[in-house]
């Protein structure tokens, strides 16, 4: 019998061969930790009187909810924090100024694909995007690796999903993220591993894979593997030699396949209150906004940018509209610069702030107010989860963004295109 | 670790989310279960909002929850600790959310998977779980189910107060 990329990684990383519904000791081989958690994390270790960090270089320490902090108590976290980096040696502390949001960060060249990369945050299913082991863990789970350099995990069943076809002009892997979210209701994903193939997605860019894994957290997957290639070495900064580009075996079980065509996604949002509320968009068409938001791990890079850019450049924001616009990673926004996007996002009036996941979680600048309508290209609409309980989120993709930023309402990118 | 737990069910729906068993403003009360626990479910159980230890005082030790219990995507251990803090010592669901499992056994709370669970039970009923064979009785009505029984790795964290604890006690 065959294994899936997840059990071929698992069995790695535990030095034998697993099945699912074990549970296992698992060698982490890269570590994510982010400001919100840290000052948990770190007490939790220090509870267990180690003297040392087994392995502090596969530890990477990001300030990204509350950079630079606006209260005193964020400010204290941060010392705390820095203390800590400093004594125990994490040198993969990103100061502000070299930060960004963290699940960025671990893959711009810090995750390799087959690894086992593990962060304090839901969205850490994002490096899967790059073919790595990746899933949200708790505190007491971060120290523990930093204690010892394993943790316990049952070995998920996994879900075959092979993507056919490329997406229309317009359609984003946003689009298709919330495709992919309609497959099944998120009870069927629980515990589960989600492993995507097929022609369609070796035609994606690494950014878009991204964007896919990233919002597999939203479907109760626990990980989201895609198949890594010679992009996915290219982005993580990698050659063959360093990382392994792990395929399932021909008989791999899988407890169930799914398919999607590509050609076939419309644009499509995730209505309020919930990102499992996905519809087309045509639906919300006129629906007037107050602010949109572009940015966030999910749609914060510069492909993102750059798709906003096909409709904002040469126009103007509505009046009525803020357009805020976040880089996930201070990379991002040095390359946005050297390219020229900056310049032009800001002669359509944006406001550009410096990279974070600002109100993505509600725990940064832009909020929105009692009423007031947002469309976002983060990763979830909770009911207040973008700042006043009597305010909405729509989610979509970069041009949903743009297209509803210059015309003052939800309106179809295509008009624009 | 006692093999079984009996105590007093308190029932809730489907869908109770983290931020439900402990509303965001309460989070920078730190990982401090007697802090947290003056607070727990305020977002399940209208009659406790605002009201100190509220649902502490209802002296309810089991929860009985449907689907995805503690969903919303929240890897934090707060709606756990809440509950700790309220003197929950055990949890039985339909089905949990993958965060609310793993920082239950983390924290040493024992949590029975049980699929029928909810219809099983009411807010009110007395409850006997064996833990390590997952068999749960209802005292009140006389009638059984079968859970998922823990295995010992989960019984051992119980039994230390959490994987941190039995990690310390290992390492001494």
């Amino acid at each position: 019998m065959g294994s899936t990329i997840t059990e071929k990684i698992l069995s790695r990383a535990c030095g034998h061969t697993i099945h699912p519904g074990e549970i296992v000791d698992v060698a982490v081989d890269r570590l994510f930790i982010n400001d919100f958690q840290g000052p948990i994390v770190f007490t939790q270790f220090e509870s267990l009187n180690r003297k040392k960090i087994v392995h502090p270089e596969r530890i990477l320490m990001g300030l990204d909810h509350r950079v630079p902090p606006a209260d005193v108590k964020s400010a204290n976290n941060h010392v705390y924090i820095r203390n800590f980096c400093e004594k125990y040696g994490i040198e993969n502390f990103t100061e502000i100024g070299r930060h960004g949001i963290g699940h960025q960060q671990m893959v711009e060249h810090f995750t390799r694909p087959g690894e086992v990369s593990l962060g304090t945050d839901s969205h850490a299913t994002m490096y899967g995007g790059l073919g790595a082991f990746s899933c949200g863990i708790t505190s007491s789970d971060a120290a523990m690796i930093m204690a010892t350099g394993k943790l316990w995990l049952q070995v998920p069943r996994c879900i075959r999903l092979d993507i056919t076809g490329e997406l229309k002009r317009g359609v984003t892997a946003k689009d298709l993220s919330l495709a992919m979210i309609r497959l099944a209701p998120a009870t069927f994903f629980n515990y589960k591993a989600l492993e995507i193939g097929g022609d369609g997605v070796k035609k994606m860019s690494v950014s878009s894979r991204l964007v896919l894994a990233n919002m597999a957290a939203e479907m109760n997957i626990k990980c989201c593997l895609i198949e890594a290639d010679e992009k996915s070495l290219e982005f993580a900064g990698c050659t063959a030699e360093e990382a392994e580009l792990i395929r399932p075996d021909s008989d791999a079980v899988y407890e169930k396949h799914f398919t999607l065509d590509a050609s076939e996604v419309e644009p499509l949002l995730a209505f309020p209150h919930n990102a499992d509320q996905v519809r087309p968009l045509r639906e919300a068409a006129g629906l007037p906004v107050n602010q949109v938001f572009l940015g966030s791990c999910t749609n914060g890079r510069i492909e993102d940018i750059e798709q906003a850019l096909e409709i904002l450049d040469g126009r103007k924001v509505h009046r009525r509209v803020r357009l805020i616009v976040v880089p996930a990673s201070q990379a991002i926004l040095l390359e946005a610069v050297r390219k020229g996007y900056i310049e032009k996002l800001l002669m359509a009036g944006a406001a550009i702030m410096t990279p974070s996941c600002a109100s993505c979680a509600g725990a940064g600048a832009g909020l929105i107010g009692d009423g007031e309508r947002a469309l976002a290209t983060t990763n979830r609409n909770f009911r207040g989860r973008m700042g006043s309980k009597e305010s909405e989120v729509f989610l979509g993709s970069a041009y949903a963004a743009a297209a509803a930023a210059v015309k003052g309402e939800i309106c179809d990118p295509r008009e624009f295109l | 670790m006692k093999d079984t737990i009996r105590g007093k069910v308190f029932c809730c729906g489907n869908n109770i989310t983290a931020y439900q068993i402990i509303a965001q403003n309460r989070w920078n009360l730190g990982l401090n279960e007697s802090e947290l626990g003056k607070w727990a479910m305020e977002g399940a159980c209208p009659e406790v909002l605002n009201v100190e230890y509220g649902f502490r005082d209802k002296g309810c030790s089991i929860i009985v929850a449907g689907e995805d219990f503690g969903g919303g995507g929240k890897s934090i251990e707060h709606p756990i600790a809440a509950l700790q803090g309220a003197g929950i010592q055990l949890l039985l669901a339909d089905s949990f959310s993958r965060y609310s499992f793993r920082n239950a056994i983390n924290r040493g709370l024992p949590a029975i998977s049980c699929p029928g669970i909810s219809h099983f039970a009411k807010t009110g009923d007395e409850l006997e779980a064996e833990l390590k064979t997952g068999r749960i009785h209802n005292l009140t009505t006389g009638t059984e189910i079968q859970g998922v029984p823990l295995p010992d790795f989960v019984l051992a964290f119980a039994e230390s107060g959490g994987m941190l604890a039995y990690y310390r006690n290992q390492a001494e």
